[in-house]
């Protein structure tokens, strides 16, 4: 089953400069993105999962420093890049991206549809006004709004969390993206307008062959996304995986962790498992495996070198010492 | 603030040439205005209680660095002395309007309701006049003093601070924590002062840093006009005017007190903006960039 | 024993408009809820946003005063009290709420914080209230060393913990716990809800938990209320709820929750409403799911349902169950 890479980032390394030191938020993270599969970056907080989806998409703050590593996206060498080629070429047009407030897109003194025409009119360079309005309203009937001709003249303070982020998905793939990449999307909505968000993902992947990177630190959204699912933890890759490996055959002592301390709400738990300790400090340079300190089966060449790769089944790899002999 | 915060912030200030400036700007001014009466070369000078005709208007020269001004009394003792009295009302003046407007800010926030309007009424009524115009309204009327230009500039002032900790008060009293210190049972008062006020002072910091220069500068101005504080005290805008007729001769006895006034101004603004920066996590990054 | 008994308890705010403030309608925001905590007990609220349960939750805390309705606590009834009555109120019942950085004053140090309360309300001298504070400080799992420091300088865990220590220092009776794990990493949610159960079982508190989060509440409660905008829907032992939803929005509720399941039968069985619920100013008229609901009848958009008993301690309001 040969299938075609469209993402590989390689050896990743990523630092923050801040008043308080240097966090080093990614340290070494690869992975492959195939075309047309959803891939799942699921960590909790300081694991640099949102680091890592931002610097694909080169929007990363100005404090940050891409200190090592690779990012290919369909041959394009995404680092390298200008910024006007990625404004241009990369952004918008290739590779999109949705936030967790969707706020984050629309300022407040425009309405959705001077945003929308915005992209449209940039990006695929449409000057008629009539069409770019009408590939507008398209767009927003795509992500199932209603109303869409209100909605194209209401300000973002005007709608619904729920609504806005449709709108921000439309915005983003107004322009025919073969990538989105969708940063906790669904963090900030309510359970129930959550469901109805990933159903349309789910849609519109399958409608338009849509390759996904979702990040989010809830394992449960990544089970009814994702085709493939990757853990990090402070910073590293622990394991990489199909969705059904990893949640039904988890390797990682993180991963199988993570996965007993989530409680459910489709049957009873007694006692929820905890993970002792808590993150370690970004600043300093962990010569070994950053889990080590918490981890039960931690040996000493846990803290002092990292971990290594193994490979346990097809496109199923683990960073860790337990099962390299 | 912790141990690591300090040092951060130690290094911030340390990589920031501006902010060092404003520090050392400041504390030479502080240190100098508390000793200025130890250290000056011709003390019955600086106090104005000589008169020597021998050196009156002398240019500036070794033995008085700044000259002299018409009635021989030597400049550098006075404009040094000049220092301290510029420093107790750039105290009195910001304190007392602190004090005022604080009080007044706090209840007017914290209360709201009629109570509130009443005293932000009042206090916008101050505001609507230019702060200058109303201290010389004040000292023309309470005479020449060094206390009464405190009072003066105090009186023009406190409704600034009031509307400042208005504002902040306003915002603040929403904040969770308030709402868990009545969940606790706090006492309206305790709520006040122990939540609300220390969590609304920060903007008010930074202009009391900021206006401590102006004081210092509308003293100045107060007493150049003949309403400030009465001769023989060497405060620095009487010094000015006592030279204006002089300017075209004898330039140094304006020049210098102008430029301790320009230095101290330019000092305490450099170490509002320090303390701005320090307190917004926002511009404490721009420091950061700045230093790398 | 009933510890705390909610009786149709109703919280509507005026909207204002114009110089004169002219009252020209109200936000819903709880219209008629009632419920009730015995000793010893955990009950959960659910709800989205908007369903009110926050704000039944401030009600009870006192921060709002209800428009009608009443509670009922310890037989007597706090609806209306104030001063000493109230001192004494507050001290049986706390909260922990959901961001412990909002939560606690940042310019307080944290043994300060939890000292606090004790030095209000106990007569205990300071030494004697700060030797408590420590030892509280030391029960929720923070070593002495963090005492002096500002909440800023601690992680989300460790602050929300002060959060606790503070809310248990008066030893009360009832905690209401505001989304308490929300604003945690999973592997924290976990420690923290372990805490909250020892904590539980040592103390012998009752707990009232507002949540949005299905897993928690199950996790957590003996006893769970749905609330759809300012409306309890559904109410039963938290086991009998979840196995056998009856309210078609407690239904999708439950089959809205994402679960790490490797097996993905859920999708099929998932209810998706379709919609937003609407604003709680102009409630729609009978049953407020009406709107939204896959099974509305012509009876849902002209009455509201009544409550009615299903099983044990197991009610639901919708005309899908009630008689004629």
């Amino acid at each position: 089953m040969a299938e075609e890479t469209i993402l590989s980032v390689s050896d990743l390394h990523i630092d923050y400069y801040t008043p308080e030191g240097v966090i080093r938020a990614v340290r070494g993270a690869s992975l492959k993105l195939c075309k047309g599969e959803s891939l799942c970056i699921v960590g909790e907080s300081g694991s640099g999962k949102s680091t890592v989806g931002l610097a694909i998409v080169r929007a990363l703050p100005p404090n940050a420093v891409v200190a090592k590593g690779e990012i290919v996206y369909c041959g394009i060498d995404i680092l390298r890049l200008s910024e006007e080629e990625m404004s241009k070429r990369i952004r918008g047009k290739e590779i999109s991206i949705v936030f967790q407030d969707p706020v984050a897109i629309f300022n407040p003194l425009f309405t959705v549809g001077d945003v929308l025409s915005d992209v449209i009119s940039t990006h695929l360079g449409i000057r008629d006004r009539k069409k770019v309005y009408e590939h507008g309203i398209r767009m927003l009937k795509l992500v199932e709004l209603p109303d869409p001709e209100r909605i194209m003249n209401s300000y973002p303070h005007e709608l619904s969390g729920g609504m806005l982020q449709r709108a921000a998905i439309a915005v983003a793939l107004s322009a025919n993206p073969k990538l989105l990449i969708a940063d906790e999307p669904t963090t900030m909505l309510d359970v129930t307008i959550q469901a109805q968000i990933l159903d349309l993902l789910k849609r519109l992947r399958k409608e338009f062959s849509l390759s996904m990177i979702f990040i989010t630190h809830n394992l449960g959204v990544a089970a009814e996304v994702c085709d493939r699912v990757v853990v990090m933890y402070a910073g590293t890759l622990f394991e990489e995986g199909s969705t059904e490996d990893i949640l039904a055959n988890p390797i990682h002592p993180y991963t199988r962790k993570l996965i007993e301390c989530i409680p459910r709400a489709s049957r009873k738990v007694l006692r929820l498992k905890s993970i002792p300790g808590s993150l370690p400090d970004l600043r300093t340079h962990l010569p070994g495996c950053p889990f080590a300190p918490r981890c039960d089966y931690a040996m000493d060449i846990c803290r002092s070198s990292p971990p290594p790769v193994y490979e346990a089944g097809y496109r199923h790899r683990v960073l860790c010492h337990l099962y390299k002999k | 603030m912790n141990l690591e915060e300090i040092s951060s912030t130690f290094k911030l200030i340390r990589s920031n040439p501006l902010s060092i400036a404003g520090i050392v700007i400041v504390a030479t001014f502080v240190i100098v205005g508390l000793i200025s009466p130890y250290i000056v070369p011709y003390p019955a000078d600086a106090w104005g209680y000589s008169y020597n005709l021998e050196t009156r208007l002398v240019p500036p020269s070794p033995k008085h660095i700044f000259g002299t001004d018409e009635m021989g009394r030597d400049l550098f003792s006075r404009v040094v002395l000049g220092a301290r009295f510029s420093l107790i009302i750039a105290i009195g003046v910001v304190s007392i309007a602190l004090a005022i407007g604080i009080v007044v800010g706090l209840v007017a926030g914290y209360m709201g309701g009629s109570v509130g309007m009443i005293l932000m009424r009042i206090t916008d009524m101050f505001l609507a006049f230019p702060p200058l115009l109303l201290a010389i309204a004040f000292a023309a009327t309470l005479g020449r003093g060094l206390i009464n230009v405190i009072i003066s500039l105090a009186l023009s002032w406190w409704p600034w601070y009031a509307r400042l900790i208005y504002i902040q008060v306003n915002s603040v009293k929403n904040l969770l924590f308030v709402d868990a210190a009545r969940i606790i049972g706090l006492s309206t008062t305790k709520i006040m002062f122990r939540h609300i006020l220390p969590n609304s002072l920060t903007p008010v910091v930074i202009q009391a840093a900021l206006d401590m220069g102006s004081a210092i500068l509308e003293a100045a101005g107060l007493s150049f006009l003949g309403i400030g504080v009465p001769p023989p005290i060497p405060e620095w805008g009487l010094l000015i005017s006592q030279g204006w007729a002089l300017i075209n001769t004898a330039w140094w006895i304006s020049l210098f007190p102008g430029i301790a006034i320009v230095i101290t101004v330019v000092g305490f603004n450099l170490l509002a903006d320090t303390f701005q920066e320090i307190m917004d996590p926002r511009l404490r990054s721009t420091m950061v960039m700045r230093g790398i | 024993m009933v510890l705390l008994d909610v009786v149709d308890l109703k919280m509507h705010f005026p909207i204002k408009r114009g110089i004169l403030g002219r009252v020209v309608g109200y936000v819903k925001a709880v219209d008629g809820v009632s419920f009730t905590i015995g000793l010893n007990e955990v009950y959960s609220l659910v709800g989205e946003s908007g369903s009110g349960k926050s704000t039944v939750a401030r009600c009870i805390l006192k921060l709002y005063e209800p428009t009608g309705g009443k509670i009922v606590f310890e037989g007597r009834d706090v609806t209306r009290i104030r001063s000493r009555e109230l001192l004494e109120y507050r001290r049986k019942v706390q909260a922990v709420f959901q961001n412990p950085y909002l939560s606690l004053n940042p310019r307080m140090r944290i043994v300060d914080i939890v000292a606090e309360p004790i030095l209000e309300h106990m007569d205990v001298d300071r030494a004697e209230a700060y030797r408590i504070a420590l030892e509280l400080l030391e029960r929720v799992g923070l070593s002495g060393e963090l005492a002096r420091r500002f909440p800023s300088s601690l992680s989300g865990g460790q602050a929300q913990r002060v959060a606790i220590a503070r809310a248990i220092a008066l030893r009360p009776k009832l905690v209401l716990l505001d989304e308490p794990t929300s604003a945690l990493d999973v592997s924290l949610q976990a420690q923290i809800l372990n805490l909250l159960e020892d904590l539980y079982n040592e103390y012998r508190l009752s707990y009232l938990l507002i949540s949005h989060d299905l897993s928690v509440v199950r996790y957590v409660s003996d006893r769970v209320g749905v609330m759809y905008l300012g409306k309890l829907v559904e109410e039963g032992y938290t086991e009998s709820l979840f196995e056998n939803p009856l309210h078609p929005y407690t239904q999708a509720l439950i089959s809205s929750v994402p679960e790490p399941d490797p097996t993905q039968s859920k999708l099929s069985r998932r209810i998706v409403l379709p919609g937003e619920p609407p604003s709680s100013i102009s409630t729609p008229p009978g049953c407020r799911l009406n709107p939204r609901c896959p099974y509305a009848m012509d009876k849902c958009r002209r009455e509201e349902p009544p409550t009615v008993g299903v099983e044990k301690g197991h009610t639901v309001s919708c005309w899908l169950y009630a008689k004629a």
